[in-house]
């Protein structure tokens, strides 16, 4: 979607040596399946982080973080649980390369100002077009929806941090914009490895449309639940809910409409997590038979239905912990979300809008054009 | 415009394009943003929203902060889509906006008269035989903030071969004086009335950038902070300072 505009500016060396390492990234290896792919490319990460680990004055402990991310992509795969491990191999990638930028270019930022992180960040830029063109290029007809999901989230998300990281450059300290700079690149490197994915689809594709309408709908709804005191107390959740519908929405006018799905079932989930209260031990129970009854009819449906296996593998992660700990009533509360209210709006997204006027059955476009970078 | 669509489900499709890579906006000539089209007609163009130095009343949906001209650009947008899906695209093609889709872009250094910052009148007059670039920013506007940094440079560079006028639009005369401060002071500063935004065309964005060669014809214009704006306008001033 974004960046396409300045495709045809002709790239410095350095970051053409860089979208050719990401391209071949993106080329499926021969005979791996997805999950070796997975364990492959965390094992890379872990390897990178102990060869050189990061240490960021004002970050807190990002080795640490980086390093939980990807002991839990293994997990996740340990236990088979795949689009999970891929949900935080997504985050330590994003952390990784956000936290690689901030150390490699302080210096010669600190030293340059303001154009020196304008060079770092047009150099990242050309990168990061070259690669979003591509991703619009992609042919996803036998790919399953999660993965196309994922890739196309983590796309969508790299313009708004290329962007942010300008933003907080010029506001603060040129040097304070280089890890949203990396989280950008991080984001971009984690959809074209999505692509990559030896994961064929192997039941009918879901009815992938727009989901304006719903996304409206849950606006309206957020935009009225936004009364005090629950707009003072839980301020953090309202930002994040609305974060996650404007990235919908992004990713909706772009026609990405796996990742508009999978976004607008996560903003469901947040908007759900505004009223939910902890379930009780009975009930508790009967979530995790729901939970297993659930495995079962998506493992036996004639449909790609891996968008909402997303959510299930959350669910299943947050009721069952792999140190064997007991779920913490958030977790309950969030379980209690998918179970209820995430896991249904996926199926109700299934059936078709009815348009107003069908017997026309014209369609068209309507189209904005605006500055990408706001 | 999401709303609007969202009253057509199944039938309209809302899409966003990037300004610079719009097929639509290419084949219009727009060379600003925002701009709105439904189908392949253009519906709205860049001042209907508003531009800097504005004459009341000429945007049509200007300010655009104000409700009654968002409830005006639905109504209109509703109207549109409905005669196209109608098969009236030829009513809509005849409307204000796809009639006047022609950009106005300025062919050479217009005359004004402004005073800089120290009080001091600066003229067109006292720029002639040099290459003079001009930019219009905004204290709110960040990339602005790392254009004006590089114009210092390049005033630096060329030296007397090159003049910088730096004319601040829609911004607090106390805010546009810390940034002189803290930026070059070769430049021309200035703060821009309305007449000479007006002269220069349809400003609708900030950064926007001009350049006039020794004659004073345009030698280029740049919409916005693109990553190779520095690139671009730099081969520019090569090309015209030898």
């Amino acid at each position: 979607m974004a960046l396409n505009h300045i495709r045809q500016a002709s790239l410095p060396r350095r970051a053409l040596q860089l979208l050719a390492f990401m391209v071949i990234l993106a080329l499926p290896a021969a005979g791996q399946d997805a999950a070796s792919q997975i364990k492959a490319e965390a094992d890379r990460l872990q390897q990178l982080l102990k060869d050189k680990p990061i240490s960021v004055p004002g970050f807190g402990d990002l080795n640490s973080a980086v390093a939980n991310a990807l002991k839990a992509t293994t997990e996740a795969l340990s236990a088979g649980r795949l689009y999970l491990s891929l949900e935080q191999l997504n985050q330590a990638t994003d952390l990784l390369h956000g936290a690689r930028a901030a150390v490699d270019s302080a210096q010669a930022v600190k030293k340059g100002g303001l154009p020196a992180f304008e060079s770092e960040w047009g150099k990242a830029s050309l990168v990061l077009a070259a690669l979003d063109q591509k991703a619009g290029e992609r042919k996803w007809d036998n790919a399953r929806a999660a993965i196309r999901a994922l890739s196309e989230r983590a796309q969508s998300q790299a313009k708004p941090l290329l962007d942010g990281s300008r933003g907080f450059a010029t506001s603060t300290q040129p040097q304070d914009g280089l890890f949203n700079l990396g989280q950008a690149q991080g984001e971009a490197e984690f959809a074209s490895f999505c692509a990559s994915l030896n994961l064929p689809r192997q039941a009918a594709p879901y009815p992938l449309r727009s989901m304006l309408p719903e996304l409206l709908s849950l606006q309206a709804k957020t935009n009225a639940a936004f009364q005090p005191p629950r707009s003072i107390e839980l301020h953090p959740w309202f930002i994040a809910l609305n974060s996650t519908l404007k990235l919908a929405r992004e990713l909706d006018a772009s026609k990405f409409y796996a990742g508009s799905l999978y976004q607008y079932l996560e903003a469901v989930g947040q908007y759900g997590m505004l009223d939910a209260v902890a379930p009780d031990a009975p009930r508790q129970s009967g979530l995790k038979k729901a939970i297993a009854a659930m495995d079962k009819q998506l493992a036996a449906s004639q449909r790609d239905d891996s968008i909402a296996q997303i959510f299930l593998e959350r669910a299943e992660s947050q009721v069952a912990h792999a140190d064997g700990s007991v779920p913490s009533t958030d977790e309950w509360r969030s379980v209690q979300v998918t179970i209820e209210q995430v896991l249904p709006a996926f199926f109700a997204a299934q059936n078709p809008v009815s348009p107003r006027e069908p017997a026309s059955g014209k369609t068209i476009d309507m189209t904005l054009v605006r500055w990408p970078y706001t | 415009m999401q709303e609007v669509a969202a009253k057509y489900p199944g039938r309209v499709t809302f899409v966003s394009e990037n300004f610079g890579a719009s097929k639509l906006a290419d084949r219009y000539g727009v060379k600003g943003y925002p701009a709105v089209f439904v189908d392949d007609v253009l519906v709205a163009v860049p001042r209907d929203f508003g531009y800097f130095g504005e004459v009341e009343g000429t945007g049509r949906y200007a300010p655009w902060r104000n409700v009654d001209n968002q409830a005006k650009f639905k109504t209109d947008l509703t109207r549109m889509i409905d005669l196209i899906l109608a098969g009236k695209k030829d009513v809509v093609s005849r409307e204000p906006a796809a009639a006047s889709a022609g950009f106005h872009e300025i062919a050479a250094l217009p005359k004004f008269t402004l005073n800089d910052l120290s009080g001091r009148p600066l003229t067109v007059g006292e720029l002639s035989g040099r290459v003079v670039l001009v930019e219009f920013w905004a204290t709110w506007c960040q990339p602005c903030r790392s254009t004006l940094q590089w114009l210092g440079q390049l005033k630096h560079k060329y030296g007397d071969n090159l003049a910088v006028l730096a004319l601040a639009v829609e911004s607090p005369a106390d805010k546009i004086r810390s940034t002189v401060n803290s930026l070059s002071p070769d430049l021309h500063w200035a703060i821009t009335d309305a007449a000479t935004a007006q002269a220069f065309g349809d400003i609708t964005s900030v950064p926007t950038l001009f350049v006039f060669d020794r004659s004073g014809k345009t030698a280029g214009v740049l919409y916005g902070a693109p990553p190779d704006l520095h690139e671009r306008a730099g081969k520019i001033l090569d090309a015209l300072i030898q």
